[in-house]
């Protein structure tokens, strides 16, 4: 019975070639939707979830409160040091410090080297309660008692062994050197395997925490200190069995009282909390480790399993419009059936059959549009990601999604055409014809208007997209080019920059105007009696900077020239703030910290500090050359940028020999701003194309068989003289109607998403009638061309054809 | 082997009831050849679609070998008809998509028959009815004769006892219309007890009785 039902559904599928087409494209595009998007779910919430005993896991971060509320997923050093003692309810406790750096491998002989490698991540100082924290390490040589106790002991994974010194066994590394930072000599001392479970702990080389006292490091990791807090530094926890996570922070008391011990009465007291394992690869303030690594957010993947479910969803709509639409035309072999005795299980099993068929067909077409949607998406997809068809969730996911697909779209229909009542399925007269012609225009209003909320969405966020990109900052941003260097030598680098011929001027400063990062501190101001607090921005910078950027200053004089901060020029937004009725007001009075008091100088005409979501905020601008360890330079447009570019390079290779060169252009700095919602107009980009295709690929069908089915009424027409282009308005007619009620029903769905959406920005675009007027005016163009495709080439047929073959 | 008492049936158009059947009473004993005569619209295929059980009547009794089919659920009366009755169309009603094997083949898929049984009895029928060679031909390679042929052939398959016809010869030539009624001719002496609906005549004479339809109620009821 089976085999006859599938013989039968492939004779169907193969006689109905554009019927099969549209519905195999369509599942296809839904299908592989759904399949990069659960490779991806499924990737990003595999992690640390094989970690041994991770739901015992901890993170201490760093709450601050008051004021300058915010997380730091670092603790102080110190932390480390008291928790020993004064937090119970803990079987491990380890600080893992993360030191990015350069490593070089020497021959062994001499000061021979054999690699020069650049800075590398992934390299942390711990000790070796790390591997009691994370137990899933196996060892290839050494243990974390032997390996990573001593100072200058280290520990590679196998990969990394075979990075730095080509060995074939990972065991002959035992006792080879590696220099990091070109000065720190380890000995290899230990080596794991590479680890096959999904973790943040992407950790290849572990340095024995042992070191730092020992080395010129302790400059840089401070031990035991509390005046401090570095990201790098991060301190985890195993909870004992049957500690709660609620218990165990009650036990961080003593480590909160040692950090708030020097508050000034009245000042808010921050904390150190918890985050649960389970959180670390999803919690975007916390961030994971100091790497390039980003966290995953949790709502873009809900997001994106919304669209991919959308997209299917409008493709199972597809499937049933055409089934439906047919109805009539299978009524007839439905009542056969019936008649010779089957069952409406049988005839119901029938029409699955042949969903199950097409939605098989479908599947190598998805897996082959998968590949390419994780190429054409790779800057979505973090890099470990990978299809392996073979892999058995993913073979349990395709065939739960043929299994899905072909209930979710063979379902109604076999339900239908099973319910045809056989004496009148033969005379082809469908009881069911007005119930299915109601539902069908519901799901094609239901595709248009998601097609068309898509339309909305993507026009919207590519014009605040724009808006944002191209919005006068304030400042100059063109053809600047800036460089974080180790203060040593920063002067240098900008005086031999400045007297290149391709460089116009040069900047010493903290950040340049605009940053993705900021610094803020709280000044006061005093003025008849009044006592004013601000939390200001601060631009630390020497005199060149307001020049070299073009910031156009109201009032007031430039700052001198000075190594530490000593007097300020403010923004006009300061200045507002402070009760200034005009710049020139300013000029002349003065805030000041708890130490001392700065002479404002200057007012500075606004200008953007930080991205778009963010109001302008109290600036400060001071001549501190201390604190501006960043060097700008503006090139100059006499040649070509990379010519100018290999000029530059060769003065930072001079002045810091062996360090990498690491130009930030500020133009792709303010884009990089904006690189999420860049990201998010992509991929809704890429989901209205689809939405649209699809759904324009249903309508495409209908109208095939909406025309065949009129082409006699068509023909009586035109003999009775009806113009061509009355026909296609006859036919073209009903659908637009359709595609124009889902335009109505999109424009409030579409603006309310993309209101919330604007929210995000304090500098946005409003959102327009025009806006919902071009959706639907292209949505209807396109719904138009394809329907008219086919009602065309009805008018235009020789009406006597359709008569006679009748 | 079936008896009509008082059948009824009627259709709601608009406010009041046409009635298509009134008032039929009919006795149809095992082994008759009964043929079915009337004007166009007189009710005689809402008649033979009742006694095969494609559609209820709205009242009356239906007693098919001593069972109340009119109590029984759709269910109940589809596992009947599948083994019990036949049909033959006016237009064949083959399936385009399936061959003439395959075609034939189809009730006793739906009956639930074995492999090894399903194809000794089609090979049977091909035989006896001389279309072995047609066996994997598709009905629109067939010509109209060759295509009731077929229809017959899946209409005794299942072996009915009983073979409802609804004017099979309608859309015949004559030729081929009087070789399809000597084959029923042939299955009725065989034993199996046939209805058909005609409004040929000649065609009317292959049976043993002739009952004629009018506005719905019974007319003449004559042996012949
Ligand atoms: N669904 C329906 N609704 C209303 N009336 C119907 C319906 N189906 C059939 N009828 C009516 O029932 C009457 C009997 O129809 P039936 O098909 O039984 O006639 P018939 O005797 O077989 O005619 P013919 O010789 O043309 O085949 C007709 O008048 C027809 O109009
Ligand atoms: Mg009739």
């Amino acid at each position: 019975m089976f085999k006859n039902n599938l013989t039968i559904a492939w004779r169907n599928i193969l006689k109905h070639k554009l019927q099969t087409g549209i519905n195999i494209a369509g599942l296809a595009i839904g299908i592989a939707g759904c399949l990069v998007v659960f490779l991806l779910s499924k990737y990003e919430l595999a992690f640390n979830e094989k970690v041994v005993d991770a739901d015992r896991i901890y993170r201490v971060y760093t709450q601050y409160n008051g004021q300058f509320s915010g997380v730091n997923a670092g603790v102080p050093t110190g932390v480390a040091t008291l928790a020993a003692t004064a937090v119970e309810g803990t079987d491990v406790q380890c600080l893992v410090q993360v030191y990015n750096t350069s490593v070089t491998i020497p021959t062994g002989q001499g000061a021979g080297i054999l690699k020069r490698l650049g800075k590398q991540e992934d390299i942390v100082l711990t000790s070796p309660e790390f591997f009691d924290l994370i137990q899933n390490y196996e060892w290839l040589a050494g243990s974390p008692r032997q390996s990573l106790t001593e100072p200058y002991q280290l520990v590679l994974t196998e990969r990394k062994v075979k990075q730095y010194f080509g060995v074939k066994d990972a065991r002959e590394a035992i006792g080879m050197q590696v220099l990091y930072q070109d000065s720190l000599n380890t000995i290899v001392a230990g080596v794991l395997k590479d680890p096959d479970f999904s973790s943040d702990f992407h950790f290849t080389d572990f340095i024995s925490d042992k070191t730092i006292a020992s080395s010129f490091l302790k400059d840089n990791f401070p031990i035991d200190e509390w005046s401090g807090t570095r990201s790098a530094d991060q301190f985890f926890v195993k909870a004992s069995q049957g500690v709660s996570a609620e218990t165990l922070t009650g036990n961080l008391k003593p480590l909160n009282d040692r950090f708030n011990k020097d508050n000034e009465p009245g000042e808010a007291t921050d904390e150190f909390l918890l985050q649960p394992l389970a959180d670390l690869h999803f919690n975007q303030d916390l961030g994971i480790f100091d790497t390039g690594r980003r966290p995953a957010h949790k709502p873009t993947l809900y997001g994106l399993m919304l669209i991919a479910g959308l997209l299917l969803l409008i493709a199972a709509i597809n499937f049933v419009n055409l089934a439906t639409v047919q109805a009539t035309r299978r009524s007839k072999e439905t009542g056969v059936r019936k008649v010779i005795g089957a069952s409406r299980k049988q005839i119901a099993g029938q029409f699955l059959a042949e969903t199950f068929l097409i939605t098989l067909l479908a599947l190598p077409v998805a897996l082959a549009l998968s590949e390419l949607a994780m190429r054409y998406f790779s800057e979505f997809l973090p890099d470990g990601l990978t299809m392996s068809v073979q892999s058995p969730s993913v073979l349990a996911f395709l065939l739960g999604s043929v299994v899905l697909v072909t209930f979710l779209a063979g379902l109604y229909p076999s339900v239908v055409m099973s319910a045809f009542h056989p004496a009148f399925a033969i005379k082809n007269q469908s009881q069911h014809q007005s119930k299915g012609v109601g539902l069908r225009k519901g799901l094609i209003v239901f595709q248009f208007v998601l097609a068309q909320a898509f339309i909305i969405g993507s026009l919207i966020m590519g014009k605040q997209l724009n808006f944002v990109l191209k919005k006068d900052l304030g400042f100059d941003k063109e053809a600047i080019v800036y460089f974080w260097t180790d203060r040593a030598n920063k002067k240098v680098l900008q005086e031999q920059l400045g007297r290149l011929p391709e460089v116009k001027g040069t900047a010493l400063q903290n950040k340049p105007p605009i940053d993705r990062g900021y610094q803020t501190s709280v000044l006061e101001f005093d003025r008849d009696g009044e006592h004013k607090e601000s939390e200001v921005h601060f631009r630390m910078v020497d005199t060149a900077y307001i020049g070299l950027f073009g910031i156009e200053l109201l009032a007031g004089r430039n700052v001198l020239p000075s190594d530490t901060m000593k007097e300020v020029i403010i923004n006009e937004t300061f200045a507002k703030d402070l009760g200034f009725a005009t710049p020139d007001e300013a000029v002349g009075q003065s805030v000041s910290n708890s130490k001392q008091s700065f002479p404002i100088v200057g007012v500075v005409k606004d200008f953007h500090v930080r991205s778009l979501h963010n109001k302008i905020p109290p600036l400060v601008i001071t001549g501190a050359n201390n604190s501006a360890y960043s060097v700008a330079a503006k090139i100059s447009s006499d040649q070509t940028l990379s010519a100018s570019l290999e000029k530059v390079k060769a003065v930072w290779e001079e002045v810091y020999p062996g360090k990498d060169f690491n130009p930030y252009f500020l133009d792709e700095s303010v884009e990089k701003l904006y690189e999420s919602e860049t990201k998010t107009a992509k991929l809704i980009n890429t989901a209205t194309g689809l939405a649209i295709f699809i759904s324009c690929l249903g309508l495409f069908g209908l109208a095939f068989f909406t025309v065949t089915q009129r082409s006699k009424e068509i023909s009586v027409r035109k003999i009775l003289g009806a113009s061509i282009a009355g026909i296609v308005g006859l036919l073209s007619k009903d659908f637009l109607k359709l595609v124009l009620a889902s335009l109505v029903l999109a424009t409030p769905i579409a603006w309310y998403f993309m209101d919330k959406w604007l929210q995000d920005f304090a500098y946005r675009i409003g959102i327009q009638w025009w806006m919902f007027v071009v959706a639907g005016a292209v949505a209807v163009a396109v719904a138009f061309l394809t329907v008219s495709f086919q009602s065309v080439k009805a008018a235009l047929a020789n009406p006597v054809k359709s008569l006679r073959s009748e | 082997m079936i008896i009509l008492k008082n059948i009824e049936r009627y259709y709601n158009t608009g406010s009041q009831k046409t009635w298509v059947l009134k008032n039929i009473n009919i006795q149809v004993n095992k082994g008759d050849f009964v043929t079915i005569m009337g004007p166009s619209g007189s009710g005689k295929s809402t008649l033979l679609n009742i006694i095969g059980m494609l559609d209820s009547p709205d009242a009356g009794e239906y007693i098919f070998n001593d069972e109340p089919v009119h109590t029984f659920s759709e269910k109940r009366r589809t596992e009947l008809h599948k083994h019990a009755i036949g049909f033959v169309f006016q237009a064949y009603h083959l399936i385009d998509e399936l061959t003439v094997y395959e075609n034939i083949e189809m009730p006793l898929l739906y009956k639930g028959e074995r492999k090894p049984d399903r194809q000794s009895r089609v090979a049977d029928i091909l035989d006896r009815f001389n279309i072995v060679g047609k066996k994997d031909l598709f009905p629109a390679q067939l010509s109209g004769g060759q295509q009731q042929l077929v229809g017959i052939a899946r209409a005794i398959i299942g072996r009915p006892k009983l073979l409802l016809a609804d004017e099979p010869t309608g859309n015949l030539h004559t030729s081929q219309g009087e070789m399809t009624m000597d084959l029923l001719r042939q299955l009725n002496s065989e034993g199996i007890t046939i209805i058909q609906v005609t409004h040929n005549e000649k065609f009317a004479e292959y049976g043993n009785r002739v009952i004629q339809i009018e506005d719905g109620f019974v007319r003449t009821d004559t042996n012949t």
